[in-house]
Parts: C-alpha cells; sequence; structure tokens
C-alpha cells in the first residue's frame, strides 16, 4: 500500500508542477514538448515501483494471509469449557426435574402396597461421570405403617375440606378393612420385599439398587 | 382374599401406569426463568454489556433503547416489538441533524466554487493572463483543503465503524459459539470458529488497509486530475476504484459462501449426533428414558430462545453500528453533490467534476461499510440458523 501511496504523492507533485510550468511558460510550442515530457515523468513515477518490484531479491507478492495468525481472545478450548459449564448448569435442574418425577412416580406406587400408608422417596440418578446419564443408580424408600405426625399435620394444614357427602356405599371402607386384614397378615420383611419387588418389576431395576426401609 | 388383593393390585398398578406416564409425558413445567439465568450466568457478557450500553448512549434520542434481558424476555413472551417506523423515524431525524451540522460545509463549498466559477471567467476576458490563472489555482486549493478536510473525517468514520464492526464480532463470536456448542451444535461450532476468527480479522485487516486506502488514493488522484487540464489521471482513478470494488465483491462472496457450507454442514452432522444420543438414552434407560430426553428437550428449548435472543441483539448492534457511520458518510457525500448540482450553471472549471469524484469515493466508502454490516449480519443469522437446524434434526 506504501507503494501505491509513494505513487500518488509523486503524480500529484508532478501535476502542480505541471501546472506551474503553464504559467511560468510563454505562449508557444515548447509548452507541447513540456507536457509530453511531464507524461513521460508521470509514466516512470507509475513504473519504476512496479520494476523495483520484480527486480528485487525478495517475494514481495507472498501472500501473507495464509501465514496471518490472529490473536484470538477465546480460544476453542475456552468456548467448550463454556458451554460444558453451561450444559452442567442446564442438565442441574433438568436432573432435578426428573429425579422429583421419579420420587413421586415410587411414591404413588408403593403406597398401593397394603401395609404401607406413607413412604418418602429419594432417587439418584446416574451423572455424565458415573454410568449413564438420567439411569436410576439409586432408589431409598422409606415406608411408614402409619403417617408421622409431622407430616400427617403439615397435610392437614394445606387440606381443608369442607364437607363431603358420600350417598353410594363407599368402596374405600372395603379396601380399608381389606388392608387392615392384610395389614395384620404381612410381616415387616414380607412389606419390605414386596415393596422392593414392585419397584424392582415396575422400573426394571436390579435390586441390589433399591433400598427400602421400614419405619 | 389373597386372589382378590392380588387382582386389586394389578389394576391399581395398571391404573396408576396410565396415569404416571400421563403426567411423566405431559407437560414439563420447568422454571424458565431460572434456567435462562443459571445459563446466562454462566456466561461472559462484560463486554456485550458495555458494548450495548455505548450505543445506547450514542443513540439515546434516535432508536429504541437495546437490553439484553428485556429482549429475552419478549422472546419468551413472544411479543418483540421491534418498532419499525420508530427505527425509520429516528434515521430520519439523524439524517436531517447531520445535514444541518453540515450546512456550513455546503455554504463554504458553493461560495468558494463560486468565486472559482468568476475567477475563472476573468481568466477568459484578460487573454489567459498568469494573474488570473494564479488566483483560479489558489481558490482552488483552498476549496480542495477544505473538502479534503471533510472527505477526510468520513474516511475516518467508515475505518473506524469498520474497526468497531470486528471487534464487537469478536465480542459476539464466542458468545454465540458457546450457546450453540451449549445446545449440541459442537461440529458447527467446531468448524465456523477457525473459519470466523481467521475471516473476521483479515476482512478487517483488508478493508481497512487496501480497500479504503483505495477509495481515498482515488478521490486525491481526482483533484489532482482537475488541476491541470492536459495531464489526466483519470483511468488510474477507475482503476483503483474497480480493484477496490473487486476486493469487496471477492470478500463479500467468499466470507457468506464459506461461512454458510460450513454452518449447514456442521448442522447436519450434529442434528444426527444429538438424534443418536436421544435414541440411546430412550433405549438404554429402561421405561423413564422417554421421560428423561423430554425433560433434557425442554430444557435445551431455553439454550435455543437465549442463543436466538443473543442472535437479536447481535443483528441490532451490528445493524447501530453501521446505520450511525453510514448517515454521516451518507450525509456528507450528499452535501458534495448537493454542492456540485448548485455550481454547474456557472461552473467551467471543472470543480463540480471534482465534488462529485470525491462524493462518489465516499458513497464508495459507504458501500464498503454496508458490506461490511451485511457479512457479519449474515454471519450471525448463519450461527443462529445453523443452531435452530441442529434442534429441527432432532
Amino acid at each position: 500500500m506504501e507503494l501505491i501511496k509513494d505513487v500518488v504523492r509523486e503524480i500529484a507533485i508532478i501535476v502542480l508542477l505541471a501546472s506551474f510550468l503553464e504559467m511560468l511558460l510563454p505562449n508557444s510550442n515548447l509548452k507541447r514538448f513540456v507536457q509530453v515530457i511531464l507524461g513521460l515523468f508521470i509514466l516512470i513515477s507509475i513504473l519504476n515501483p512496479i520494476a523495483s518490484l520484480f527486480s528485487s531479491d525478495e517475494m514481495v507478492f507472498q501472500i501473507e494471509a495464509w501465514r496471518y495468525q490472529p490473536q484470538s481472545s477465546y480460544e476453542f478450548d475456552e468456548i467448550i469449557t463454556n458451554a460444558e459449564r453451561i450444559t452442567q448448569a442446564r442438565e442441574n435442574v433438568a436432573v432435578r426435574e426428573y429425579e422429583e418425577r421419579i420420587e413421586k412416580q415410587i411414591n404413588s406406587l408403593v403406597q398401593l402396597v397394603p401395609g404401607v400408608n406413607f413412604s418418602e422417596v429419594s432417587v439418584k440418578t446416574g451423572s455424565r461421570n458415573s454410568g449413564v446419564l438420567g439411569g436410576i443408580d439409586q432408589v431409598i424408600v422409606k415406608i411408614y405403617e402409619e403417617q408421622p405426625e409431622k407430616q400427617l399435620s403439615s397435610r392437614l394444614e394445606k387440606i381443608n375440606i369442607n364437607e363431603v357427602v358420600i350417598s353410594i356405599q363407599d368402596p374405600n371402607a372395603i379396601n380399608q378393612e381389606q388392608r387392615t386384614s392384610e395389614k395384620h397378615s404381612m410381616s415387616k420383611d414380607q412389606r419390605i420385599a414386596e415393596v422392593a419387588n414392585l419397584v424392582s418389576n415396575f422400573y426394571s431395576l436390579p435390586l441390589g439398587k433399591i433400598k427400602v426401609i421400614l419405619q | 382374599m389373597v386372589k382378590i388383593s392380588g387382582r386389586i393390585v394389578i389394576l391399581a398398578v395398571l391404573l396408576a401406569f396410565i396415569a404416571f406416564t400421563g403426567a411423566a409425558f405431559g407437560d414439563i413445567n420447568l422454571n424458565e426463568e431460572q434456567l435462562i439465568n443459571e445459563q446466562l450466568n454462566q456466561l461472559n457478557l462484560d463486554e456485550l454489556n458495555e458494548f450495548i450500553r455505548q450505543i445506547d448512549e450514542e443513540m439515546m434520542s434516535y432508536f429504541p433503547e437495546l437490553s439484553l434481558r428485556n429482549i429475552i424476555e419478549n422472546i419468551r413472551n413472544g411479543e418483540l416489538d421491534l418498532s419499525l417506523a420508530g427505527i425509520l423515524q429516528g434515521m430520519v431525524r439523524m439524517l436531517f441533524k447531520e445535514v444541518i451540522a453540515n450546512g456550513e460545509l455546503l455554504a463554504k463549498l458553493v461560495i468558494l466554487t463560486v468565486v472559482c466559477a468568476i475567477l475563472h471567467t476573468l481568466l477568459a476576458a484578460f487573454d489567459q493572463g498568469t494573474t488570473a490563472k494564479l488566483a483560479y489555482a489558489i481558490a482552488y486549493l483552498v476549496l480542495v483543503v477544505l473538502a479534503v478536510g471533510s472527505f477526510i473525517v468520513a474516511m475516518n468514520i467508515g475505518k473506524e465503524a469498520i474497526e468497531r464492526m470486528v471487534t464487537f464480532m469478536q465480542v459476539l463470536l464466542p458468545i454465540l459459539l458457546t450457546l450453540l456448542t451449549a445446545m449440541g451444535g459442537i461440529t458447527t461450532a467446531a468448524l465456523l470458529h477457525p473459519v470466523m476468527i481467521l475471516s473476521l480479522s483479515l476482512l478487517g485487516t483488508v478493508i481497512t488497509s487496501i480497500v479504503l486506502p483505495l477509495i481515498y488514493l482515488s478521490a486525491i488522484l481526482a483533484i489532482v486530475n482537475q488541476i491541470s487540464s492536459r495531464l489526466q489521471v483519470s483511468r488510474l482513478i477507475s482503476l483503483f476504484k474497480q480493484i477496490s470494488l473487486g476486493i469487496l465483491g471477492a470478500c463479500l462472496t467468499v466470507f457468506v459462501g464459506v461461512i454458510s457450507i460450513q454452518g449447514v454442514a456442521g448442522a447436519v452432522a450434529d442434528g444426527v449426533a444429538i438424534r443418536t444420543a436421544k435414541f440411546m438414552t430412550g433405549a438404554f434407560i429402561p421405561i423413564v428414558g422417554r421421560m428423561f430426553s423430554d425433560v433434557m428437550e425442554a430444557v435445551i428449548g431455553t439454550a435455543i430462545l437465549l442463543k436466538n435472543a443473543m442472535g437479536i441483539v447481535g443483528v441490532l448492534i451490528i445493524f447501530s453500528l453501521t446505520v450511525i457511520p453510514a448517515i454521516k458518510i451518507v450525509v456528507i457525500a450528499l452535501i458534495y453533490r448537493v454542492a456540485a448540482a448548485l455550481i454547474q450553471p456557472i461552473d467551467e472549471s471543472g470543480v463540480g467534476e471534482c465534488l462529485e469524484s470525491m462524493s462518489g469515493s465516499l458513497i464508495m466508502t459507504f458501500a464498503a461499510v454496508a458490506a461490511v454490516g451485511i457479512m457479519f449480519f449474515m454471519a450471525v443469522t448463519i450461527i443462529v440458523s445453523a443452531g435452530n437446524l441442529t434442534v429441527m434434526l432432532r
């Protein structure tokens, strides 16, 4: 670029000189010769740098762009690291939601077992680093024969039913009766085994991953 | 009794399964705001916010305020109101303000050209007298100095605009590529990153150090060309102009072509990879695999939203970075043209031609700024749409 700038500068000087000479010289045929000579000067000023390009030993036409290494403030590794952090943050929220959903499912499922009135479930799923992401790693089920006082009172506070009128024969009464009879008929170990088997069959989980605690 | 209770349990399990699957695969109601904030916190947005603040300061009275959070919120609610009428009004107001600010230049140019024209007439009256010639030359040089002063200012505005756009893209690009990678477009990002970084710096360098100087030099030659009526360099001027236009066109074509091909190729590869991963999750995690892939897909939706919002902010900032200098350059070019048009009836000396040629050079500078703006606009659009394509192929 410097080369072209020099050429333009030279042309400007020559043209200025030409116009001054035009003023200074008398009106004669000489003017034409001066014009031709100055024209030759312009020609030389353009050709001279081009000729010097070819005559120089260095490869001036080597394209610098091929060797161009931009100073990037961000390397690709940094992008990957940041993206992993974002993915991790997002996955944590998703996994928490997913675990809560499975916990609710198991909770409802377990309460169908006769003799289980209340249960607390905690599910741990695999992370990217350990095993299959999203795969169930461990299920801890705490079952209660009677609903704990604390839970009961907190539930009672939330539920506010004014009046329930049921005109038909209440099937729950029959269920309750059955449950009470089964409750007494099943031992604690049997109940634990039934809960574990139910969860294991439902989710195709090995029994080793399921821990049932009767309280 | 045992048989009946067994049946009840089976029935209950079946009912529960139907109920649960409905709950599991049905609506996934995640806290979007929390998710978006968690992801935003992981990004380094300081530099981008600083850019937005600067743009807002410059355009406070002309355009609606820009805010990253507001745009994300608006996109979430599906009510992005860009107010085209407001933007156009702002642009027109800015144009008029610039015209008024540069009115003085127009007046000076016209007065000096009138002086030049009178001196040129005197030159004919005094039988080509040297004194009149000298006076005309001096008046012409004063006019040229005046015109060149504003011309250099306009050229610098163009150069600064391009440099600012390159800097902005260097800030925006890592953020967009990070979000693209975070939503599974790792191949696209890996393909685009080196090309983008290289072409951004190269473009900035080529345009500011080759194209703009060539335009500038062609304008200088156009001025010189009018000094002497006998020594003409008009073909050298058109050569310079053609070279600069050729380089600009080549940059535009190569940049857009390479980026679009790489964007699409990467997006397809990523889409297939994600689809496979999703199938594997569903197939390998028994029973709840589907629920898991559904939850994961729901949270990825927020990443797409974030990426698209970032893309919109990027495009708006590029628009602002292009529009402000473009208006300033166009106004000065317009003033040269108006001055040239006004003086044509009395001008025989070629001053009008010189002004018109300078105006042409400024329009070329405007074209260079606009071309860079369009290139970056397309680059952002391609990155954003490559991400959307990846998701579409899921």
